[in-house]
This record gives structure tokens, C-alpha cells and sequence, in this order.
């Protein structure tokens, strides 16, 4: 069964929002978290989860997460953890509260290298362990962890690619054995309802609903 | 001078009277018909959670003239970080007081947290910095810093904390226990307000460490000579005065016969009191002094009008609070504020009920008195 992730672009790359001509009234609201309307997107669209790399240069994924998995009911969200940014056991503690508080969908995207999975290992331990965290607090599942490049995970950029594209570039690792595909995507919402509509059918060997006649 | 108000979030859940223990609220219990939030409905699961039952506290405290809220944060709670980013966008001028503990956290991490969190709020992120109560506590989150060497690092922290919010990339430390180059935030973070800091802790590494970097001193509630005494040494220790903060428990009623009677019922049911587990904290040393001593009945505790030393008995958390009638709480918080209060954080059991009785029928009392 294969699954589609989105991954979030750098916030640094946010366009500025379209400028109205002077004589239409725009009651626009200041820009609002550029990232909301993409999870929401993946969220409709049925997408399994999104991810909030870590990005020096955007804000922090740990608070991002908190902010998008509330504001949506299905998806997964990852936030991108570095070993450095607390003890073991306090991203543990972040992290139950979080599960908690969306049923169990919240995850964490790691680098692949020794110290992630070394930090990882010691915040597992600590929430599974009789005297770590207090059973009512990892009532859930430790979070679902993504190493960046592991072996089954196909990583491809999609931003600005027609869903047609997107699928064959799909397929075609598909073919090659991956079955997680985590898609880079823009800052248009839209392209990830068209990944939605359009790539996750043929993934599922399904046919979009004919509307002849 | 105005006066902030805040009150506390119970991130240990909550109870649904004061007089009866255990927390049937934010899925600390078994979820069982009559639970919030999460609980049962229909026979099934409702899908409620503990960050669902917080967002009508703040709600219900925001609506109540509350100027935000206090997260505490202890080993058996949910995160403050984890709250205030989860319940920001719903929300327009409240203030979340993230309580935190520097030795779990990387300051340049707090840094970024802080900064999402301010850009996400339009700058209401506020801080309520401890130090730890020591003991088991702080190996459970592993930590094996001393006592003095907390605040130690604790100072450290805040400089370097500070140090890269306005660093732009060219900030540089090397101390006792961080080392930061070229620190500094992103242009997509940099330039928000930085958070007003509650500083807490009664002991005299801590009381230095307030002096440094404080805006606010936040006491749990003493005897008010006491207080006052407490104050002064904050403010013989401070380069740069802080304004003082008091976190108090209320327990209002119309009359203060019904007041007493609440704490009566909760008295009645009581277990015989279990030793505290260890730990440092000088604060709780200080509050179990002031009712040494007492006998066993509900009224030894109270050492001065309307100030109650057993609340701790009755809830977790610290031991003094107001108990009376709505007039009476009124006037002892007008006394603080005489005393050099400039901040309360008010609490009160169930937080969501309370919050709303306290902002009806106390705060309006507040009002039109001028220091």
C-alpha cells in the first residue's frame, strides 16, 4: 500500500501575496501561517501525513506541528527534531502532550545519521518504562519516527509539477520496490488538492468517476 | 499602574469540585460517562482531548477579563509549549505564561520556539522560568544539576536566550554551560517583541538570579508579612527592581459561611496527609513553616483572615490561599496590591467554572480603586 506525505517548502520561499488594484476593495487578512492551508489541503485531500522539516531559516517545527494538527483531523504531522534542541526525556514530554491532544497523529522527521536515532532511542525508552513517563501521558504510541532517506521512503519534488508528472514519477518508483513517497511541495494549496484528486486514484489502482454523459 | 490578572490553566487536568479528589477532566482518569473532555458519550469514545478542555478554560478566562493564563508545568502534566501552540489561533488578546525549566531546553531552541510562538500570537508568549523543586524530579527529567547551580545556569540561559534573539547571526558565547557561534534568529522570526519573564523561587540563589533578570518576581501566597519581607530582599538584591507577581488560590462565595463550608466538605473526606516526596524547594519549606504547629481541624490553618494554608490538602499544588466572600477576596487583593502586587495569577477549582465566577463577581470589585 503505498502512501503520499507532503513535505512543507521553505517558509523562506513564501511569495508575497497577490497585489489588488487600487480600486477593489481587499479585505484580505494579514497573511496568516503560510503552512495552515497546505496541511489543511493534505488533510482534505486525504494525504497521509505533512511534514515541517526542520529549517533553519522558518520557524520552529515542534510549535508549527502543535498549530497544524489542531487545526486538522487526519493527517499525521511530522516535525523535523534535532538531537540538540532538548533532553531526550523533555521532547518525550513535548511530544505526549502533543499525541494526546490529536489522538495520536503526531510524529517525528529525524536525520538519518547516529545521533538522531541515539536521541530517539534514549526518548522511546524513557516513555516506555515503568518509572519514565506517567502511563496517562503515553496512553499513545510513541511518535511514528521517518529517518530522511530510509530505505522503502522515495523523497521527490513536486512543487509546480502537473499531477500527471507526479504520478509517473510516482509509478516509477513504485516499480522500483518504494511505497512511501514524500513529496515537496509549493506554497499552492491547490497542488496538493490536484495530488489528491488526481495521483491518489492511480496509486490505488483506482478510476476517477467518469462524468460522461 | 494597572493590574494583570491572570489565571491558571490546570495542566494536570482538573478536578470537578474542590472537594472531591482526582481529576475527572482532560483524560487523567478513566474515561467514564460524566468525564470532560475527554469522556463518553452515547456509550462511545467522545473524541474530546485534555488540549479541548483547555481551550474552554482559556476561553471562558479570556471572555472573564483574565489577561491570560498561567501553564505550569510538572512531570505529571501536559507540556506548556506543546498547549500554547496547540490553542494560539484560538485565541485574540490572551496572554499563555509558558512555565519551563531552562536545564531541559537549548536556549537557541527557546529562542525559536519563543519567536513562532510570538509571530504566531501577535507577541502574547510570556515566561514563567523555574529553577526546579530539585529532588527526584529533576533526575526524572535528567537533570543532575545542584540546587545553586540551576540558577547558575538558569542566568546563563536567559543571557544567551537573549543573546540570540537580537543577535543577527553574529552572536557569540562561550560559557559554563552553553556555547553558541555566530547566534542569531531568521529573518522570518527575528524582530518580535521578546516575553515578559516571571521569575520564581524563594531561595537565595534564586532571589539573585530574579534580580538579574526578572520583570516580574513571582511568589506562591505567604502571610502577607512574610511577602512583603520577600519583596524586599528582591528588591535589595536587584540591580533593576522587578514588579512583583503572587499566584493565589480563591475560593469565593456569596457568604463566607458558604466559602468554609466547601472546604469543611473537602476537609470531612480526607485520608490522614502523606508525607511530601523530597526535593529542594525552599518555597514549600517556607509555607509548611508558617502552620507548624497547627492541629489537625481546617481552621489551624487559617493564619490571618481569609488566608488559608491547606489548599495543598485539598489539590496539588501550593498550600496558601483566600478563602471568603466575594468582598472579602476582593479586599485582600487590594491589600496586595498595597503590599506592591502588580500581577496576580488566580486559580480556583474546577479552573473552568471558577474562572468565570471569579471574573463575574470578584475582578468587578477590583475596579475603580487606583493605587
Amino acid at each position: 500500500m503505498s502512501r503520499v506525505h507532503i513535505v512543507l517548502p521553505s517558509a523562506a520561499a513564501a511569495p508575497p501575496p497577490a497585489v489588488l488594484p487600487d480600486r477593489l476593495t481587499d479585505l484580505r487578512p494579514s497573511a496568516s501561517d503560510p503552512f495552515l492551508a497546505l496541511a489543511k489541503a493534505a488533510d482534505l485531500a486525504g494525504l497521509a501525513s505533512v511534514v515541517v522539516p526542520y529549517d533553519r531559516q522558518g520557524p520552529e517545527p515542534l510549535v508549527t506541528a502543535a498549530a497544524l494538527l489542531r487545526a486538522t483531523r487526519h493527517v499525521t504531522v511530522f516535525a523535523g527534531v534535532q538531537p540538540w534542541i532538548a533532553t531526550p526525556q523533555y521532547a518525550a514530554k513535548v511530544s505526549a502532550s502533543l499525541q494526546r491532544f490529536s489522538g495520536g497523529r503526531f510524529g517525528w522527521y529525524l536525520d538519518g545519521d547516529a545521533e538522531s536515532a541515539a536521541f530517539a532511542q534514549t526518548a522511546g525508552d524513557f516513555w516506555r518504562r515503568p518509572d519514565g513517563l506517567p502511563e496517562v501521558l503515553s496512553e499513545h504510541a510513541f511518535p511514528a519516527v521517518v529517518l530522511a532517506g530510509a530505505s522503502g521512503t522515495a523523497h521527490l519534488d513536486v512543487a509546480g509539477l502537473e499531477p500527471d508528472a507526479v504520478a509517473a514519477a510516482i509509478d516509477e518508483r513504485r516499480d522500483a520496490g518504494f511505497a512511501e513517497f514524500f513529496l515537496t511541495v509549493g506554497h499552492d494549496p491547490g497542488e496538493i488538492y490536484r495530488i489528491g484528486e488526481y495521483v491518489l486514484p492511480v496509486l490505488s489502482q483506482e478510476r476517477a468517476p467518469s462524468h460522461a454523459g | 499602574m494597572p493590574v494583570d490578572i491572570y489565571w491558571r490553566i490546570a495542566m494536570e487536568g482538573d478536578q470537578k469540585s474542590l472537594y472531591e479528589p482526582g481529576s475527572t477532566r482532560g483524560g487523567f482518569a478513566d474515561h467514564l460517562s460524566g468525564g470532560l473532555a475527554p469522556g463518553r458519550n452515547r456509550g462511545a469514545a467522545d473524541g474530546f482531548t485534555h488540549a479541548d478542555y483547555m481551550a474552554e478554560v482559556v476561553r471562558a478566562s479570556e471572555e472573564s477579563g483574565f489577561v491570560g493564563g498561567l501553564l505550569p508545568s510538572f512531570a505529571h502534566t501536559d507540556d506548556p509549549w506543546a498547549t500554547a501552540a496547540s490553542l494560539a489561533a484560538e485565541t485574540r488578546g490572551y496572554r499563555f505564561m509558558v512555565a519551563f525549566q531552562p536545564g531541559f531546553l537549548h536556549p537557541v531552541q527557546a529562542a525559536r520556539m519563543s519567536a513562532t510562538l510570538q509571530k504566531a500570537t501577535g507577541g502574547r508568549l510570556v515566561y514563567n522560568i523555574i529553577s526546579g523543586g530539585g529532588g527526584p524530579q529533576q533526575l526524572w527529567w535528567g537533570d543532575t544539576t545542584g540546587h545553586d547551580d540551576r540558577y547558575a545556569r538558569t542566568s546563563e540561559f536567559l543571557d544567551v536566550l537573549k543573546g540570540v534573539w537580537t543577535g543577527e547571526g553574529t552572536f557569540q558565547h562561550e560559557g559554563r554551560f552553553y556555547r553558541v557561534a555566530d547566534g542569531g534568529l531568521p529573518a522570518a522570526l527575528a524582530g518580535q517583541p521578546f516575553p515578559e519573564i516571571f521569575f520564581s523561587g524563594s531561595s537565595p540563589a534564586a532571589i539573585q538570579a530574579a534580580g538579574r533578570h526578572a520583570d516580574y518576581y513571582l511568589s506562591w501566597l505567604e502571610p502577607f508579612e512574610a511577602l512583603a519581607e520577600k519583596f524586599a530582599a528582591v528588591r535589595a538584591r536587584s540591580p533593576r527592581p522587578p514588579k512583583f507577581a503572587v499566584r493565589i488560590d480563591i475560593l469565593a462565595r456569596p457568604t463566607e459561611q458558604e466559602a468554609w463550608d466547601v472546604i469543611r466538605r473537602g476537609w470531612a473526606g480526607l485520608p490522614a496527609e502523606a508525607e511530601r516526596e523530597g526535593g529542594d524547594s525552599v518555597g514549600w519549606r517556607r509555607s509548611q513553616d508558617f502552620t507548624a504547629g497547627a492541629d489537625g481541624s481546617f481552621r489551624a490553618l487559617q493564619v490571618a483572615p481569609n488566608l488559608w494554608g491547606g489548599f495543598h490538602r485539598l489539590r496539588p499544588g501550593p498550600a496558601f490561599g483566600l478563602v471568603g466572600d466575594y468582598r472579602q477576596v476582593a479586599d485582600r487583593l487590594e491589600e496586595l496590591v498595597a503590599l506592591g502586587v502588580d500581577a496576580f495569577i488566580l486559580a480556583g477549582v474546577p479552573h473552568l467554572e471558577e474562572a468565570r465566577r471569579v471574573g463575574r463577581h470578584v475582578l468587578p470589585l477590583l475596579k475603580g480603586n487606583p493605587r
